[in-house]
């Protein structure tokens, strides 16, 4: 009994002191779009709280925004866009990491778009036709910009075959309005919104001509501090963030989780209009999340030939698919037809 | 002269030091390179875009918006304050205007001034040129107002035509207060330019800082950083040497 009381108290006491070190709320850095549709789905469905995960919700306006952040472990996870910022971050010794694939563009669900103004349209029938013309991007050198290379390198033309300006997605309507731009690299809802307007329309998506490798738009980054020194809470929190990636897989397919996932998503997202989600194409998210890793060196071989990337990172140690090969052990993986 | 001479040299000495401590703590680890890079890494960053060209195209376009829009916004500000500050019914009918519209964030109609001006410079001199006109307005009309009432008294009773009035002590009275006003718009003009350039654009120094940031290349942000800061330090000097020559008085 003298023995066993002290013993039990001190189980207690680090039984306490373990649950304390993963008490902590896991902070997340979301944008508010509809790829980060697998968050808000495990917070509304429970999944999170099925985990024993608390979660807290921190706004960003993007994702090279909320790299700093994560670097430093005040944020656990963001979902971001693959871009010039990630391998320069990684190539900096940022504390980042790829946890697992979040959304890439595949035929029917194409979100990454080029539009062009309606007037434009008889004149605009392949890449070159747009040689010399003012398109709009929203950020230098992320996805939407290698798209866009991509699409010029397709026949024969480079980058700087066009002018680019920086704006906002939601300025490009009236700069496509008062003619100040010819087009403009947008996400959905925009590309829905922009035709329905008839401000423009959607000349080509991402998948109509990146096809091997499909265009790899965003990745899940986890701070790499957290997933050291709290692998358990890691893990809880990518088996419950999978489970939100399938449902959205299902929703995404027109299964019947579809009308709950968009509720959820016009509850969290600023695409408040119900009926545009049946307008527009989703992104497409793999059930399983598996990283395409050649997707991953292309997109930085482009950045580094064009200037963004000054030093390339190595792309297999960015890459962190511990939490995501145990999270399929225990869930299983799911057909993706 | 001693005394002089020991204040130039604290003034190059400080800033220096400053540099010196910070590349010793960058060396040694006590400033994380990955997140502030040290002084030699930004010098070495901006060699390298001011022998591509690409730091000249950015100041450029950043001072020909400044210059377009510094001017104006500071003559017609100018002119406005003299009449608010010689009329009291111009006074009476402009400042609540003044005071409605100045508060407004430049930036924040930025883009209902794309959709009047469009992308490229108009724009941007067009925010800048409206942060300028206030400032220069209520400093101007304010420095008319403080003139002795006394020195009008004299001209009057000596028959004083207005243009002469005008020359001889309305211009002369208002002049300090108008290079004060035109120091603090300087500063203001240049903050809103760089956040504008932030917006909508491909040139000028703020889109360098902003796309430097959003690519993550860090020391090429700081340059753009040290840029403004150098930009307005030579600015400020040339409108004080401006003001040294067209107000000597001042300097007495």
């Amino acid at each position: 009994m003298k023995r066993v009381f002290p013993a039990g108290v001190l189980a207690c006491v680090l039984g306490l002191w373990a649950g304390a070190a993963s008490a902590e709320p896991v902070k997340i850095g979301d944008l508010g779009i509809l790829a980060d549709a697998p968050f808000y789905i495990a917070i509304e469905k429970g999944y999170f709280a099925a985990e024993k995960v608390d979660v807290v919700l921190q706004r960003f306006s993007s994702a090279a925004e909320a790299t700093a952040p994560l670097s430093t472990n005040q944020v656990q996870v963001v979902g971001g866009g693959v871009s010039a910022a990630l391998y320069n971050a990684f190539a900096r010794g940022w504390a980042v990491r790829i946890a697992m694939a979040r959304t890439r563009d595949m035929p029917g669900y194409s979100s990454d778009t080029l539009v062009v103004r309606n007037d434009l349209k008889s004149k605009t029938l392949t890449a070159k036709d747009l040689k010399g013309r003012m398109i709009a991007l929203n950020t230098p050198a992320s996805v939407l910009h290698f798209m866009l290379g991509r699409l010029m390198e397709s026949e024969g033309l480079t980058i700087n075959d066009l002018q680019t300006v920086n704006m906002a997605w939601p300025n490009m309507g009236p700069g496509m309005e008062t003619q100040a731009i010819d087009g403009g690299t947008v996400v959905e809802p925009f590309a829905a919104q922009f035709s329905q307007k008839n401000i423009s329309f959607p000349f080509r998506r991402a998948a109509d001509f990146m096809k091997a490798p499909p265009l790899e738009v965003s990745v899940l980054l986890y701070s790499k501090d957290w997933m050291d020194k709290d692998p358990d809470q890691a893990l809880a929190f990518t088996i419950a963030y999978l489970k939100g990636v399938r449902d959205y897989f299902d929703a995404m397919k027109g299964g019947p989780k579809r009308a709950q996932v968009v509720e959820i998503c016009a509850k969290y997202t600023s695409l408040k209009d119900k009926a545009m989600y049946e307008k527009m194409q989703w992104s497409y998210m793999d059930p399983n999340a598996e990283i395409s890793l050649d997707g991953l060196k292309d997109q930085q071989d482009w950045y580094a030939r064009n200037g963004f990337v000054a030093k390339k990172a190595n792309v297999e140690a960015m890459v962190d698919r511990r939490l995501l090969d145990q999270a399929l052990a225990k869930l299983g993986r799911l057909d993706e037809k | 002269m001693k005394q002089v001479n020991r204040e130039r040299a604290l003034t190059i000495l400080s800033p220096l030091a400053v540099l010196v401590l910070w590349q010793a703590a960058s060396q040694v680890g006590l400033i994380d390179q990955r997140y502030v890079p040290a002084p030699s890494a930004i010098a070495e960053a901006g060699w390298s875009i001011s022998v591509s060209g690409e730091l000249g195209r950015h100041v450029i376009a950043s001072l020909r918006r400044l210059a377009v829009g510094f001017v104006l916004g500071a003559v017609p500000g100018v002119l406005l304050g003299i009449v608010m500050g010689l009329n009291r019914w111009v006074r009476a009918a402009l400042d609540p205007l003044v005071a409605a519209l100045y508060p407004i964030p430049k930036i924040a109609i930025l883009p209902l001034l794309m959709l009047v001006f469009g992308l490229g410079d108009a724009s941007k001199a067009a925010a800048v040129a409206m942060s300028v006109l206030f400032l220069t307005i209520i400093n101007t009309a304010a420095g008319v107002v403080q003139l002795d009432r006394i020195y009008f008294d004299v001209a009057r009773n000596f028959g004083t035509p207005w243009h002469k009035l005008f020359l001889r002590v309305i211009l002369p009275g208002i002049l300090p207060t108008v290079f004060s006003g035109l120091r603090i718009s300087l500063g203001v003009a240049l903050v809103v330019l760089v956040g504008a350039e932030f917006v909508a654009g491909n040139s000028g120094i703020g889109y360098l800082i902003w796309s430097s940031w959003q690519t993550l290349v860090v020391e090429n942000m700081f340059v753009g950083i040290i840029v403004v800061t150098v930009l307005g330090v030579l600015s400020t000097f040339l409108l004080r040497e401006i003001e040294r020559r067209l107000v000597p008085w001042r300097q007495e």
